[in-house]
């Protein structure tokens, strides 16, 4: 009989259900959302919550949040016919998402140690905070991270939340006017949600 | 004695439906109580979001989980919170429950999943039992979910054609995709069968519902026109119509209280608000999912039941089954095929809607002796995009990203389809997959969760591989790129089945024939706890049959079906 070839614990039998791994689903928050006008506000409404209360969002200084919108961007970069980081509110969706009420706290602070990893490793090998390094010096520091179980996790955590902005309804803040949907030449399903979810299990 | 209904059925899926509906029909007053919403059919959505990525219809893990059992490499068992585990054994908590969410793909069992172990034998290491009841038994009732609930398809041909007692479906089948006939002509080149899939989904408006609208998004999103066959859309709200049910949604049973001479006195319930509420019935049915189901019987200790309601002999709990079996997919480059057929098989919104079930039973020297096997479904890949882009961060090198990214997504949803083969055998019942109560855990009602064990038998590895490489046959004789084909041992978690076996012997069975337990002449299990064995197919449309059929033997017992 030829070998039985076990698969990785991605498999589910059904495709009706979501194949989540399990790296995935540790930084997916499986509550419902709550939902509230300033989440799904997208770019603009964020910016004047950022204006009215500038000091930290999620525990982390704005300075933090201009490193993780460069990691966003260098992960997903803009081009001529493409839209990047920057063209699907990679940064504000993030943020909506880490500052849901029910989501899970340790998200947060996973986010600050890994950012915090990040620039240590910047100032050791370039002696350089890691917002002013070059593309290449990025690319190494995230790559030597990415060498690390944490540093895996991390990177896995960012870029879901970036696949999530370019792919999720724009209600939610991110893929605004389907822009996301648009390149990758998806249908979305219908009806669309409507502007506030149940919380039903609140 | 004077109680407040005729009947009460705990939970209101696949396996509650049919008794609701059949009750208030035959004239009798049912309450249902359902830990979940009541949602209409108005009130889904398809949200790539909200019901998927953050379960959405299910409770907050980490206020109710369950505790998993699996076996490491080393051959111990390790236990831990589902919390954070990529594993939930929720499905949907709501009226309807999981059967809001399924695609619906509906298949019969065959005769002689009724009879495996005098069919095929002792399999060592699992517990394989003839069923106490035949497929001619189950056939009136397959019929009726097909007309009741609705099923569309279309009979052909084939070597494991079950038995029927009409010619064909009711409704013809759903609008199918363009790569549908790829399928066929691959199927017939290689000497097989592919047969339309039956499908719990309405095409066009009947029974009160409309017809299909073909989003795409079908499998785990509720459906927004009815066309789906769900136990909510199908049976509930034609049964609330009839004015004797009484649906009370956010009603989490907490137990089944006895009284001293052990009989069942009440139900136990917390409301919305988080108070205990009670209700009494002359016939109690409970339908909560296996795993719920189970968990349920053991949290309903009293003085005679001291191991749980019903539970004398210990059966509760053992012998849970899932559906066991292989997959596999394969993509279509759109580039590499003639214009006018890459534009065809752009379409998006009609199913597949094929399965072959040409070895139903293997009988091929190379494998070994004649055995079980089993179907295998074709679909399409799972619509949600952000799932589909996730997995591509992933090469054998490690993580990619940058522009390398955006290309591979570009050739992922861009220049292919994707087919998937999904292959159902069956699950072994063994000893190593079963529900006890967690002795540390408590939910946010204070009550101790489900712990499962997910131990798995080699035979479903060996037949889910057998079955998945016929599949890959088919899609590489399509001309599919990158075909894959795999078994699999881990369990799939909707669709859950056993724990409650149904059988002659009380002391090994937990339910008699009728699915009434051994020992309390009125409660009776309607979900597919019931199975001993699980069939090579989605459980559902036997969920279904089944459950017409307990009511049909609960109304005899209430002294048949009043006059109006
Ligand atoms: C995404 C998905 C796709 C599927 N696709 C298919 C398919 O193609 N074909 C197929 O045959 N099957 C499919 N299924 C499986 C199908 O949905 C189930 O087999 C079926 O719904 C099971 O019926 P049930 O009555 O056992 O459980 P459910 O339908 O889940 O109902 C159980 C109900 O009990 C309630 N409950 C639990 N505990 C309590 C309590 N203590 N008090 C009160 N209420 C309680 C729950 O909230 C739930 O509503 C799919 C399932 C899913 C999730
Ligand atoms: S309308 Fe059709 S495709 Fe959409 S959920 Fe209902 S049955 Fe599925």
């Amino acid at each position: 009989m030829p070998p039985i070839r076990i698969p990785p614990p991605t498999v589910n039998l059904t495709t009706n259900s979501i194949f989540m791994d399990r790296r995935r689903f540790l930084f997916s928050m499986s509550a419902a959302i709550a939902a509230s006008s300033a989440v799904f506000g997208g770019l603009q409404s964020l910016q004047a919550a950022v204006k009215q209360q500038p000091a930290t969002i999620a525990g982390l200084t704005l300075a933090q949040w201009d490193v993780i919108a460069l990691i966003q961007t260098h992960l997903l970069p803009s081009e001529k016919d493409s839209p990047g980081a920057k063209e699907i509110n990679a940064l504000s969706y993030f943020q909506s998402v880490i500052t849901q009420p029910r989501h899970d706290p340790a998200d947060k602070t996973f986010l600050r140690q890994g950012l915090n990893e990040i620039e240590t490793r910047a100032q050791k090998k370039w002696r350089h905070r890691f917002f002013t390094l070059d593309h290449d010096q990025r690319e190494n520091i995230l790559r030597d991270y990415e060498q690390t179980r944490d540093g895996h996790s991390w990177l896995v955590m960012i870029m879901d939340y970036l696949m999530e902005a370019l792919l999720t309804d724009p209600l939610y803040g991110g893929n605004p006017n389907g822009i996301g949907w648009q390149w990758l030449q998806h249908t979305p399903g219908f009806p669309r949600p409507p502007f506030k979810q149940p919380a039903l299990f609140a | 004695m004077s109680r407040d209904f005729d009947v009460c059925v705990i939970g209101s899926g696949a396996g509650a439906g049919p008794i609701i509906w059949s009750l208030a029909n035959a004239g009798y007053s049912v309450v249902v109580l359902e830990k979940g919403p009541y949602l209409q059919t108005k009130d889904f959505f398809k949200d790539e979001r909200y019901g998927n990525l953050r379960d959405g219809y299910k409770p907050d893990l980490r206020d109710e989980p369950h505790i998993l059992e699996e076996e490491d490499d080393d051959g111990h068992w390790r236990a831990r919170n589902t919390y954070r585990s990529g594993t939930n054994f929720w499905n949907g908590n709501l009226v309807g429950g999981s059967s809001n969410f399924m695609s619906g793909f509906f298949h019969r069992l065959k005769p002689v999943d009724f009879h495996l172990r005098s069919t095929f034998g002792a399999v060592e290491g699992a517990n394989v039992v003839d069923w106490p009841i035949r497929y001619d038994d189950l056939e009136p009732y397959y019929t009726k979910v097909e007309q009741i609930i609705g099923v569309s398809g279309k009979v052909v041909k084939h070597p494991h054609q079950e038995p029927r007692s009409t010619a064909d479906f009711p409704y013809p089948p759903t609008e199918v995709h363009p790569v549908a006939h790829l399928i066929d002509q691959a199927s017939e080149a290689l000497g097989y069968h592919a047969i339309p899939t039956p499908r719990a989904v309405l095409p066009q408006t009947a029974l009160g519902r409309q017809g299909c609208s073909y989003s795409g998004y079908c499998g785990a999103y509720g459906c927004a026109t009815g066309a789906k066959g769900s136990s909510r859309a199908a049976l509930i709200d034609q049964a609330v119509a009839t004015g004797r049910v009484k649906v009370r949604p956010y009603s989490m049973v907490k137990k089944i209280r006895t009284d001293g001479s052990g009989k069942i006195s009440a139900v136990d319930y917390f409301n919305k608000q988080g108070q205990v509420k009670q209700v009494d019935a002359h016939i109690y049915v409970v339908a909560c999912q296996a795993i719920e189901t189970a968990r349920l019987l053991l949290n309903s200790k009293g003085s005679k039941h001291e191991y749980g309601l019903g539970n004398r002999n210990q059966q509760i709990g053992k012998n849970l089954l899932f559906a066991g079996g292989g997959s596999g997919s394969g993509r279509l480059v759109y580039s590499k095929m003639k214009k006018d057929k890459a534009e065809s098989l752009k379409e998006f919104g009609a199913f597949v809607n094929r399965a072959i079930q040409d070895w139903y039973v293997i009988d091929d020297p190379d494998f070994g002796p004649p055995q079980k096997g089993g179907t295998i479904d074709f679909v399409h890949m799972h619509p949600n995009p952000v799932v589909r882009a996730t997995r591509q961060i992933y090469g054998q090198n490690g993580l990619i990203w940058g522009t390398e990214l955006k290309r591979k997504l570009e050739r992922h949803f861009v220049d292919s389809r994707y087919l998937k083969i999904e292959a159902f055998c069956d699950w072994m019942p063994i000893d190593d997959c079963h529900v006890t109560l967690d002795a540390n855990t408590k939910d946010k009602w204070n009550l101790p969760v489900a712990r499962v064990r997910t131990g798995y038998h080699v035979q479903n590895l060996q037949v889910g591989w057998y079955l998945a490489s016929r599949g890959a046959e088919v899609l590489k004789k399509m001309g599919a790129e990158n075909v894959i084909s795999f078994a699999s041992g881990k369990p799939p978690t909707n669709l859950i089945a056993g724990g409650c076996r149904f059988g002659n012997d009380p002391a090994a069975s937990v339910l008699d024939a009728d699915c009434r337990s051994h020992e309390l002449d009125n409660l009776f299990v309607s979900d597919g706890s019931f199975m001993p064995t699980g069939g090579s197919v989605p459980y559902t449309w036997t969920i279904y049959a089944n459950s017409f059929r307990v009511a049909d033997k609960i109304i005899a017992q209430l002294g048949g079906k009043k006059s109006a």
